[in-house]
């Protein structure tokens, strides 16, 4: 679906823009009918229409959604274990993630707190420099595409952007309040960009709305460019350095792609006392505070900030309810299809994905 | 639904071991922030073309001091963590709910 274009102020569209797989792909909760006793059976299947991909040309982003996410396997990313193809659709199937999107609890909460807010960060740090290792740039960081899992930890998901980079890519995507200054400017991003959207998470989760925003995407760029940001009054000296750190201008001086590359983020006071390795395993120890006759207890407990409240494996309390979609667009899920004729794997509209 | 007991926090900085940190306050509303769920596209651009207006000439983009090229770490193939072809069948799936976009 083409999204509007993006205007400059003379209502010129500047250019086509294309929204990403959200406007041609559906997900569905789906059950495995063979699955054993014991054994998963509840899924998230990922439907993307063939001819929507190929009119968008979204064929290589998808095929790169696809090669990454079958290479890597971390806590907080979310998992694919399988793909199919019919005649009208490819599909990927994903770990259900139970919690819902980041976004929604935030949007319910208005704003988190910092230490609430330092948990999510860390989670999406370290997913990111596990991406990074591998030169994957993710490049659409929001809390549209982080999921609670059934802990409270987060799950990165939509790979739709997602690239093996050596240095720098040109390819203009992203989500326009989390678009870095180079982005914007086409001069080239790399994981310098993925760092920046993480100082905008943390100013959207740290005050409930992003440090740049506007009614236009051109007006968010325009801010975007001349840096200038709110800050809350209440806002603590080091969450401020922290985001500032985050957000320079210069990727070069850029916190996590400086000399020190991303352990720098976990050397910052801002994560002091963070364990690291423990929150990789998700065994983090947290800590809540109690005031009692003027005194601070603390009393430890290994708990998420937010534990999503679920009744069964399939409880889908914390998603958007959609109607169900028909089984005539879904035709693999019906009956087997035979392999296309030969004249058809040449025919854009049933094009073929070879690695599906 | 979120649980019902107090966000908890994990192990913090210094600055927020009274709490006092995390009481967050605003000034005033959120500077007209659409607070419901409002759609944020992520956007793909079709051309090289620069979202902002092309420079007039091409700077010169300064050399990032980027981190030292690590060495390369390898991608597992996909064999390690996916289901081998024909191992399942979409036929094995019925849908039991639509979840979103």
């Amino acid at each position: 679906m083409v999204c509007d274009p993006v205007s400059s102020p003379d209502q010129r569209p500047l250019i086509g823009y294309l929204t990403g797989t959200g406007t041609f792909g559906r997900v569905f909760l789906v059950r495995l009918k063979t699955a054993t006793a014991g054994s998963q059976n509840i899924f998230a299947m990922k439907v993307l229409r063939k001819t929507e991909i190929v009119r968008l040309r979204q064929v290589e982003h998808v095929k790169a959604e696809r090669y990454i996410l079958s290479r890597v396997r971390h806590p907080f990313v979310v998992d694919l274990f399988a793909t199919f193809q019919d005649s009208l659709n490819i599909y990927m199937l994903m770990s259900y993630v139970p919690g819902g999107e980041l976004f929604t609890h935030l949007r319910r909460a208005g704003r988190f707190t910092p230490d609430v807010t330092r948990f999510y960060l860390a989670n999406i740090i370290l997913a990111l420099k596990y991406l990074h290792s591998f030169k994957i740039i993710y490049r659409d960081l929001k809390p549209e595409n982080l999921l609670l899992d059934s802990r409270g930890y987060l799950r990165l998901t939509d790979f739709g952007f997602a690239k093996i980079v050596d240095d720098r890519t040109w390819t203009l995507c992203g989500t326009p309040e989390y678009l870095a200054p180079e982005i914007i400017q086409s001069d080239g991003h790399g994981k310098a960009a993925d760092w920046w959207a993480c100082g905008i998470l943390c100013y959207e989760m740290l005050v409930g709305y992003p440090p740049f925003f506007d009614e236009t995407a051109y007006g968010i760029y325009e801010k975007i460019l001349r840096g200038k940001i709110q800050w809350p009054r209440t806002m603590d000296r080091l969450s401020k350095e922290l985001i500032k750190a985050f957000l320079h201008p210069d990727r070069t001086k850029r916190l996590g792609n400086m000399i020190g590359g991303p352990q720098d983020i976990l050397l910052h006071d801002w994560f002091r006392g963070v364990d690291w390795e423990a929150l990789e395993r998700c065994e983090i120890k947290v800590r809540n505070i109690i005031r009692y006759l003027n005194s601070l207890f603390y009393l430890h407990r290994s708990k998420a900030p937010i534990i999503p409240h679920t009744t069964s494996l399939d409880d889908t309390r914390h998603f958007l309810h959609l109607p169900h979609p028909t089984l005539e667009d879904m035709p693999g899920l019906i009956m087997e299809e035979g392999p296309p004729p030969l004249h058809h794997r040449f025919d854009p509209i049933a094009y073929q994905f070879t690695e599906f | 639904m979120i649980s019902k007991g107090p966000m908890t926090p994990p192990i913090s900085p210094g600055n927020s071991e009274d709490g006092a940190a995390n009481a967050m306050t605003l000034d005033g509303e959120s500077m007209g922030y659409p607070q419901e769920h409002v759609e944020r596209p992520s956007l793909t651009l079709q051309t090289s073309i620069p979202l902002w207006q092309q420079p007039q000439a091409p700077v010169m983009a300064p050399q990032p001091k980027s981190p030292p090229k690590e060495p390369a770490r390898l991608l597992e193939d996909e064999a390690v963590h996916m289901e081998g072809r024909g191992v399942l069948r979409l036929l094995d799936f019925e849908v039991k709910g639509a979840l979103g976009l």
